[in-house]
């Protein structure tokens, strides 16, 4: 028998595809599609919609494209200067990320229906594997490669503007890198679910962070693939080596799907029962990013002894040290709460430093609307969002809120200082102090604020819209009010009166 | 509407001030859940909410309890209107889903104590080992209750409800996730908080064998179309002595009784 064979091969590929048709159908749905009515109508419509979905794709694509441009002829050559270098040290972060997920976990994911139809049917056990890696591989290409085709305009912009022809040569070498790097993570993946007595090493997964250090010891071994790509950008990669990333490849994907007959598709289904979960949600779990983060949560708590202790201590105080407890069980969410406050810091920094456009700001101030740190109001959604729950705790929904954010918020502000801190050191010494002054000020005000928008629209029926709406409107108000008037302070009273009023909203409806 | 039984529930001497419901009515959207839902509940009353599926018993227990809003009507708890002194009325009440949720992080026995501890109570740990040891979850009191089967889950938010004593406990489906012999100890759980005083309001489409309520509320579209002790029932809906009243024949003789009655604007015409 071959290790692939391919009628297999086929009948999964034909099964793949109507499961994307299908997710398909359902957001075409949404927008007033009828599966149903096989009309004329209803293909002209389809037409239709893909139409006006291909030009808003090149609106937005042409308005990131010129932000790209914009931001990059903006940018002074030491900050341009310090990005370069930190791309190889990006790139290595994410291969050992990756490496580290495989072998954590299977990286063969099934899904419930996987579990039930293809694990116990006499398909051969490497069938699988290639549409998963292909499925997964194909993802990472469309989403880096995006990301990399404007990065390319960005980095390229002080130089001379990008052609088209540039981001797609770099769009092929993130292509060809995504494939090295996932297709080893693969084979790393598939081996431990090849020998069951490497599963039982429970650090195992940990190894791939001994690339780390060795950056420093050994950069041209290990952070040649950025290096690779930053190359790429300036069209001096060696065509040699683009070659080579492509056999070697090639060869990895090859093992990979010959050891892949000899999976143990127990373990591996076994170990998919969170992606079996969130993928039994659809598109649902899109939607719920919450959700899918109380999946993940409790997968990695079940099996395990729950660490501290709640202390006899009562009343107001029992709900801190409660929401502390909680916070600090889930060490994860607080160090995520860190690097985001540390991230929009430093991107706010080098807006206002380098006085990028405006566009940036508001880009910005849409991050922090749609995709505030997810654990900063982790306890309090559910005190509130749960009224069994919320029957239970004899407090106004302020003081909830001030109990269950405030170790999660002291992360995010103890991110966001150090990264100002760290990046006020290159600023010249008599900016240093007033900038410093202003951040201290500024920082935790600001941060709480971020808080309050975010959990006054949790009592709303339609949360994103009102988070959206109270971070713009509280925010840009700031902003406005600080460029208008030509002082921080006038920022800073329009913060506070807008935590004055988000707090008694919060008194009253939550 | 049950013409044997006054607008108001009140059908004998006890004292039925404890809980007061008025004339409530809910709409989804144009749909309405609840309509002239009236009736009143005393100290120490066990009362079934019985009704087909989609009838609104859950629609009615979450109005109750504070967690939807009631587009007419009133409900009182203890004297004092929800509507205005919602977050007074509401430390009265506790209501039990028929899934309840859970911290994710914290264990059976911390959401006992966080329970107890946010109260402002001390000395509870005794009453909270005595309440896990009856309903059987001691062993697994370090457990996560995100592990449990659906009537842990259940057995646990009772656990929960009882350590706080609400005045006024409404349980949605509380039988249904549990095993014969855990629903029995149940009803005489029940029963007992029931004899100190404790008002107790269910929905359940079955009752353990020899289960009596004090009185039975039935729910149809919204309405209720018949109340009253079980005697009551048994004479407004042309019950036998030899029938068994049993919740089915309850909910059919109701129903029954419903649609051969006529229709309100009929009658009205035919006058």
């Amino acid at each position: 028998m071959t290790p692939l064979p391919l009628t297999d091969l086929r009948i999964l590929f034909g099964l793949r595809w109507r499961q994307f048709r299908s997710g398909a159908v359902f957001w075409l749905r949404l927008l007033g599609y009828d599966a149903q009515a096989s009309s004329w109508m209803q293909r002209v419509y389809v037409l239709y919609l893909l139409g006006i979905g291909s030009i808003w794709f090149f609106a937005m694509w042409a308005w990131g494209h010129d932000l790209a441009l914009s931001i990059g002829q903006s940018l002074a050559p030491q900050i341009l200067a310090q990005l370069l270098e930190r791309v190889p040290q990006a790139v290595l972060l994410l291969q050992t990320w990756a490496m580290m997920a495989s072998l954590r976990s299977t990286p063969l994911k099934l899904s419930f229906p996987d579990m039930a139809w293809i694990v116990g049917s006499p398909l051969a056990r490497s069938v699988p594997v290639l549409p998963g890696f292909i499925r997964q591989v194909l993802t990472r290409c469309i989403l880096f490669g995006a990301i990399w085709a404007l990065l390319t305009v960005l980095l390229r912009a002080p130089l001379a503007p990008a052609t088209p022809l540039d981001s797609l040569r770099v769009v092929l070498v993130v292509a060809l890198l995504v494939v090295l790097t996932w297709s080893l993570a693969w084979l790393l993946g598939i081996l431990r679910l090849v020998y069951p007595q490497v599963s039982g090493w429970r650090w195992l997964w940990l190894t791939p962070l001994v690339l780390l250090p060795l950056a420093q010891l050994a950069p041209d071994q290990t952070l040649w693939p950025g290096r690779l790509l930053v190359l790429s950008v300036y069209d001096l990669a060696p065509p040699g080596a683009l070659v080579l990333i492509a056999l070697v490849a090639a060869g990895l994907v090859a093992s990979f799907v010959i050891l892949g007959a000899r999976i143990n598709m127990i373990q591996a289904a076994d170990e998919s029962a969170v992606y079996a979960r969130l993928a039994a949600l659809g598109l649902l779990a899109w939607r719920m990013p919450d959700l899918q983060l109380r999946i993940r949560l409790q997968q990695a708590r079940s099996g395990q002894k729950p660490r501290l202790r709640i202390p006899s201590v009562y009343g107001k105080r029992a709900m801190v040290v409660r929401s502390a407890i909680a916070g600090l069980r889930h060490p994860s969410l607080m160090l995520v709460n860190a690097l985001w406050g540390a991230g929009m810091t430093w991107a706010a920094g080098l807006i206002l430093v380098n006085e990028l456009p405006v566009p940036l700001w508001i880009g910005w101030l849409l991050i922090a609307g749609i995709a505030p740190p997810i654990g900063l109001l982790y306890t309090f959604r559910r005190d509130v969002q749960e009224p069994f729950l919320r029957q239970f705790l004899p407090l106004d929904g302020f003081q909830i809120f001030l109990a269950d954010v405030l170790l999660p918020l002291a992360f995010l502000l103890l991110g966001a200082l150090l990264a100002w801190f760290r990046f006020l050191q290159d600023l010249p010494p008599e900016l240093f102090f007033e900038y410093l002054i202003t951040g201290v000020m500024t920082i935790p005000l600001l941060g709480l604020l971020l808080a309050l928008c975010g959990a006054a629209a949790m009592t709303a029926t339609r949360e994103l819209q009102t988070r959206l709406l109270g971070t713009g409107a509280s925010f840009g108000l700031a902003i406005l009010a600080s460029v208008l008037l030509g002082t921080p302070l006038a920022g800073l009273v329009v913060v506070c009166i807008s935590i004055a009023l988000l707090g008694g909203v919060l008194m009253q409806h939550a | 509407m049950n013409d044997d039984i006054p607008a108001d529930g009140n059908t004998d001497d006890a004292p039925r001030d404890l809980l007061r419901v008025q004339g409530l009515g809910y709409k989804y959207g144009s749909f309405h859940a609840l309509s002239e839902v009236s009736f009143v509940a005393g100290a120490g009353e066990l009362i079934a909410l019985v009704g087909r599926n989609g009838a609104g018993k859950s629609t009615l227990l979450r109005c109750i309890a504070g967690w939807s809003r009631a587009s007419e009507g009133e409900v009182h708890v203890m004297g004092q209107a929800l509507a205005e002194n919602e977050r007074q009325a509401r430390e009265h009440v506790v209501l039990l889903p028929d899934t309840p949720p859970f911290y994710d992080e914290l264990t059976a026995w911390e959401h006992l104590q966080f329970a107890a501890q946010s109260h402002g109570w001390r000395n509870w740990e005794d009453e909270g080992e005595d309440l896990l040891e009856r309903y059987g979850l001691f062993n697994n009191r370090d457990a996560f209750p995100f592990a449990f089967s659906r009537g842990m889950r259940y057995k646990l938010a009772m656990c929960m409800a009882l350590l706080v004593e609400p005045k006024i406990l409404l349980m949605d489906e509380p039988l249904g996730p549990l095993d014969p012999v855990s629903a029995d100890e149940l009803w005489i759980e029940l029963n007992r908080h029931r004899n100190e005083g404790m008002t107790i309001l269910l929905s359940s489409h079955q009752l353990p064998h020899e289960a009596w309520p004090d009185r039975y509320l039935i729910m149809e579209q919204g309405e209720i179309i018949g109340q009253g002790t079980p005697d009551e029932l048994r004479a407004s809906l042309g019950l036998g002595a030899d029938d068994s009243l049993t919740l089915d024949s309850m909910l059919r003789a109701a129903l029954r009784r419903r649609r051969n009655a006529p229709r309100s604007d009929d009658a009205a015409a035919a006058d």
